[in-house]
């Protein structure tokens, strides 16, 4: 419990963070900042439609959020997310593409399948290069994920492309595949209860079995745990399994929820999961405020690019800074809202 | 046809190995003092972006060096200062510093021109020097007509080796980097160490992004941006050279010789540049794979709680 109320601590200081930032640049940058800072602030709660889009928008961070959860839990430090979110994307939208005379009933779980096992796998072949030959899964995956962008722009680009699109984009599959809308004018599907049915799942994954005790003791103390009858290296394996899968589960949910087709950019919705995950210091239920935080950022900002002169980069920077704030506990022990944990 | 493939192989390995070798001698320092520092590609970035800023506003390549050398720095210490006096966690304020370096080029040139990628028409451009002799020696000629960082980078790393290896103070980065208990035992500031590593990477990487950005008057900005992996590539140079800048430096030449050939093959088949922007990071992991299947240790010293 008592780790439950520091990260709503930790969620509370980036809330307040990042609002504050965001105020100072728009204050800098704006010409009416008044008119801007309420739009910025109130724009994603104004009506239906801005409002359904900034949950919309949620949906794969919360998965991505989850995968940075479980592997960050094990302490393997996954950064290849937006790699293999780009990859499982790719794949499962291949299958759809190829499926499209079949019903939506077996199509669409097989391509989410299809992303599924593709993401695990690519992250799974880090965990396997640290338990043979001790490499820094850190930097396998960075290399990986570096290594995957060029390869699935290529194919978006070359055999895979569109080509009425006139840009890196895959063949749209049939539209009758897409996630159906909740909220009419707005863009939110139900892929929002894949995402909380993930979230309850992998809650009682970690309160309740046995593997979400072992991936947390292997975290905490891989040495301890495999002293005590740990199979430290499989737990370590289905740890990133599961990350780089949720990874991949995230990018095909985008693509059947909101943009329909797979895009050649890079979303930079799995590197937002990784803060996501540190600012609910891997808690599953903490995730959701956490990734609604980094979507109100998202939105407001694009609120604001279209009714006043706010540029939508300040999105990106606001997110940036949540990183360099949201570990720093130093910071906060002046009011007293934080006590000081010891640093050797 | 073979001198002149094998003079342009050794000409673009070394053009390639610089932003790779000069970052990765930064990450050595931090590596010593106990404090990892993963920012390299931001404070690339930064320094590519203000370079040719400045270069482009006050038309001098010396002043724009400068302020690229400034940028990184600045960047770097605001990752100290916040992990030191505000126990973050290095690691994740690291990934931030990258996050916010590409966000803050971005968000600047956009306030500035309107885009993301800038072409600076009024910045000096980088010359060549040609080294009288060697430049008509057939094979050899490939060591001559390089940029002055290039040269640069190659005496800092025999300073870097004499400074790790010969003097007091390597001695003490060093004993920080076996043992920082030890260290702070024997009377050694591990604190001055490690704000003394941190300056020293800043100026590695500012000439590092200087010599990304400065030689064409170009800047890309958005998510891959001017460096490209190049930073991350430093790492993995760093894993594969341990504590020695000489071992760094022939690292540096291993990957930089996958994105010369990389270039190469782009020039001279048509196989897609796409794939072939796979090549350094595939040689950066075999190599590694290869490395560490001896029962080499990797000593990177990136430790989470």
């Amino acid at each position: 419990m008592n780790k439950f109320i520091s990260s709503l601590k930790r969620l509370f200081i980036a809330i307040v963070f990042a609002l504050m930032l965001g105020a100072v640049i728009i204050i800098i940058t704006s010409s009416k900042p008044s008119n801007a800072i309420k739009i910025f602030f109130l724009g994603p709660f104004s009506n239906k439609y801005f409002f359904g889009n900034m949950i919309s928008y949620a949906i794969p961070l919360i998965i991505s959020g989850l995968a940075a959860s479980i592997a960050f839990s094990a302490n393997m430090w996954n950064m290849g997310l937006e790699g293999q979110l780009y990859i499982g994307g790719l794949c499962g939208t291949y299958f759809a593409c190829q499926m499209s005379s079949y019903p939506a009933a077996i199509a669409i779980p097989i391509a989410l399948i299809v992303s599924f096992l593709v993401g695990g796998a690519i992250a799974a072949v880090s965990s396997y290069l640290k338990t043979k030959w001790n490499i820094n899964v850190f930097l396998s995956s960075l290399l990986i994920a570096n290594g995957l962008f060029p390869f699935v722009t290529f194919f978006l680009e070359g055999p895979f492309n569109d080509p009425k699109a006139g840009f890196a984009a895959s063949p749209r599959f049939n539209q009758n595949f897409m996630f159906s809308k909740i909220l009419s004018p707005s863009e939110l599907h139900s892929g929002l209860f894949i995402a909380l049915g993930f979230v309850v799942l992998f809650y009682f994954i970690r309160r309740q079995r046995v593997l979400g005790y072992e991936i947390k003791i292997t975290g905490e103390n891989a040495l301890f745990a495999y002293y005590g009858g740990v199979p430290t290296g499989r737990v370590e394996i289905i740890a990133m399994f599961l990350s780089g899968g949720l990874a991949g589960l995230a990018g095909m949910i985008n693509v059947f929820g909101s943009t329909g087709r797979m895009l050649g950019y890079m979303s930079m919705i799995g590197w937002n999961g990784i803060p996501i995950a540190i600012i609910a210091r891997y808690d599953p239920i903490i995730v959701v405020p956490a990734a609604l935080l980094f979507s109100f950022i998202q939105k407001g900002a694009e609120a604001g690019a279209l009714f006043a002169d706010i540029t939508p980069q300040v999105a990106q920077l606001i997110q940036a800074a949540i990183f360099y704030i949201i570990t720093a506990e130093g910071l906060f022990d002046f009011i007293g809202i934080w006590k000081r944990k010891v640093v050797k | 046809m073979i001198i002149s493939l094998i003079d342009s192989v050794i000409y673009t390995t070394i053009a390639a190995t610089t932003p790779i070798v000069l970052p990765a001698l930064g990450v050595m320092f931090t590596n010593f003092s106990r404090m990892f520092n993963i920012a390299l590609e931001g404070m690339m970035l930064v320094s590519a972006f203000s370079s040719v800023l400045i270069a482009d506003i006050t038309s001098s390549l010396l002043l724009g060096v400068i302020a690229g050398i400034v940028a990184a720095t600045i960047l770097g210490l605001s990752i100290f200062f916040i992990c030191h006096y505000f126990h973050a966690e290095v690691f994740i304020v690291g990934m931030g510093a990258n996050l916010v370096a590409t966000g803050l080029a971005t968000f600047i040139s956009i306030q500035l021109k309107g885009s993301s990628s800038l072409i600076f028409e009024n910045a000096p451009k980088l010359e060549r020097i040609n080294i009288p002799i060697i430049k008509n020696i057939p094979i050899l000629s490939g060591l001559s007509g390089h940029y002055i960082i290039d040269y640069l980078a190659i005496v800092i790393t025999v300073i870097c080796y004499v400074v790790i290896f010969h003097t007091r103070y390597g001695y003490h980065l060093r004993t920080i980097g076996k043992d920082a208990w030890v260290a702070k035992t024997l009377g050694i500031s591990i604190v001055k160490h490690r704000f003394i590593s941190y300056l020293w990477c800043g100026f590695l990487c500012g000439l590092g992004g200087a010599v990304l950005s400065l030689p064409v008057g170009v800047f890309l900005g958005g998510p891959v941006g001017m460096t490209n992996g190049r930073g991350w590539l430093a790492i993995a140079v760093l894993c594969l050279g341990q504590e020695n800048p000489l071992n760094i430096l022939v690292a540096a030449l291993l990957i930089g010789a996958a994105l010369a050939l990389s270039d190469l093959l782009q020039v001279t088949t048509n196989l897609s540049p796409r794939l072939l922007m796979i090549l350094p990071f595939a040689a950066a992991l075999i190599a590694i794979v290869v490395y560490m299947a001896k029962g080499h240790k990797t000593g990177l010293g990136i430790k989470i709680q």
